[in-house]
């Protein structure tokens, strides 16, 4: 159990998430971590620190079995936009079979991948904190994939998946400082290519095997049922549900 | 008589996959009408399909490959008996 005190420090200015919505915005983490009693006191302090930081977007994510902090955000007047789920596998060496042929490969994303990859941040990925809340106009939370997208190619954590030749999907991940758990960070199929996204995922596990990682973790939105159905498929465990909170100050 | 054979080949390879009965498997059968052929059930049926008629299907073919009759056509162009 963490304190309010310790709350607000966990609580961050979001710039990124800015840079889309063109308003200030925050996040508070680790709210289902703070001690029932001073949950009330806890959301006060947040928003009053977010409210001294010119915050307009409030936003933060709680276990979703955590009644008493749900309650505590409702009476603080948050909304609930969105549930989360984090998944995590560990037997990499478990997964679908398919022909050679049939698995996609992967390359560093280059700045010529650029104009591609904003059309199917922008077209094809419909989920997302943003994308689900519906005070956030679409054109804004499309704009924040494409930012997304864009950043991790700049940080090099991003790699174009090609069958024969077509670009078809992406995959980004980050390598955790012992290197043997990755965290997922996006994956996606061009919409005319969605039939590849089992390859596409499988290849990525495979890939990271291969590398020696033997663990992998990642969070998606409940409400993207296709890719919970793929999830099932590859064999992940679904640890923790999360429903996120929004509040407009 | 060998092309009833055939057929059956391809309807028991998407019946395989898919979980269902042959019976339940005709050639209007169409892609994503079902939950069980969905995109992730669909290159596990491009899999048995090459697998049973030994060759290989261009990804043009694979995106194309709508309807079990659309798959016996695309089967046909890769001069498969069907």
């Amino acid at each position: 159990m963490i304190s309010a005190s310790e709350a607000i420090e966990r609580a961050r200015l979001t710039p990124w998430d800015e840079r889309a919505l063109g308003m200030k915005t925050a996040e508070f983490r680790d709210l289902d971590q703070v001690d029932d009693a001073e949950l009330p006191l806890a959301i006060e302090a947040i928003e009053s620190w977010a409210r001294s930081q010119g915050v307009v977007y409030l936003f933060g994510r709680v276990d979703s079995n955590r009644l008493r902090a749900k309650r505590a955000l409702s009476e603080a007047e948050f909304e609930a936009v969105e549930t989360s789920l984090t998944l995590s596998k560990s037997n990499l060496d478990t997964l679908p079979s398919f022909p050679r042929h049939m698995l996609p490969t992967f390359r560093d994303a280059m700045p010529a991948d650029l104009p591609w990859l904003k059309t199917v941040a922008m077209k094809d990925f419909h989920h997302g904190r943003f994308l689900e809340d519906p005070l956030v106009d679409e054109t804004l939370s499309r704009q924040r994939t494409i930012n997304w997208v864009v950043d991790l190619v700049e940080q090099g954590h991003l790699r174009v998946a090609e069958m024969r030749g077509h670009a078809i999907g992406f995959h980004a991940e980050r390598l955790r400082a012992c290197g043997k758990i990755a965290d997922l960070i996006l994956t996606g199929t061009e919409s005319k290519y969605a039939m590849y996204a089992l390859p596409l995922w499988t290849a990525a596990l495979q890939s990271l095997l291969a590398r020696g990682v033997d663990h992998c973790e990642t969070l998606i939105s409940s409400a993207n049922v296709g890719v919970i159905n793929l999830y099932v498929r590859l064999d992940f465990k679904f640890e923790t549900s999360l429903t996120g909170y929004r509040k407009i100050l | 008589m060998t092309q009833t054979n055939d057929q059956d080949r391809v309807r028991s390879a998407f019946s395989e996959v898919l979980g269902l009965p042959l019976e339940s498997i005709a050639d209007d059968l169409r892609y994503a009408t079902i939950p069980e052929w969905d995109s992730i059930a669909h290159m596990s049926v491009v899999a048995a399909l090459e697998d049973r008629f030994g060759v290989m299907i261009d990804m043009d073919d694979v995106i194309d490959m709508n309807t079990v009759g659309k798959a016996r056509e695309i089967l046909k162009k890769y001069g498969c008996d069907v």
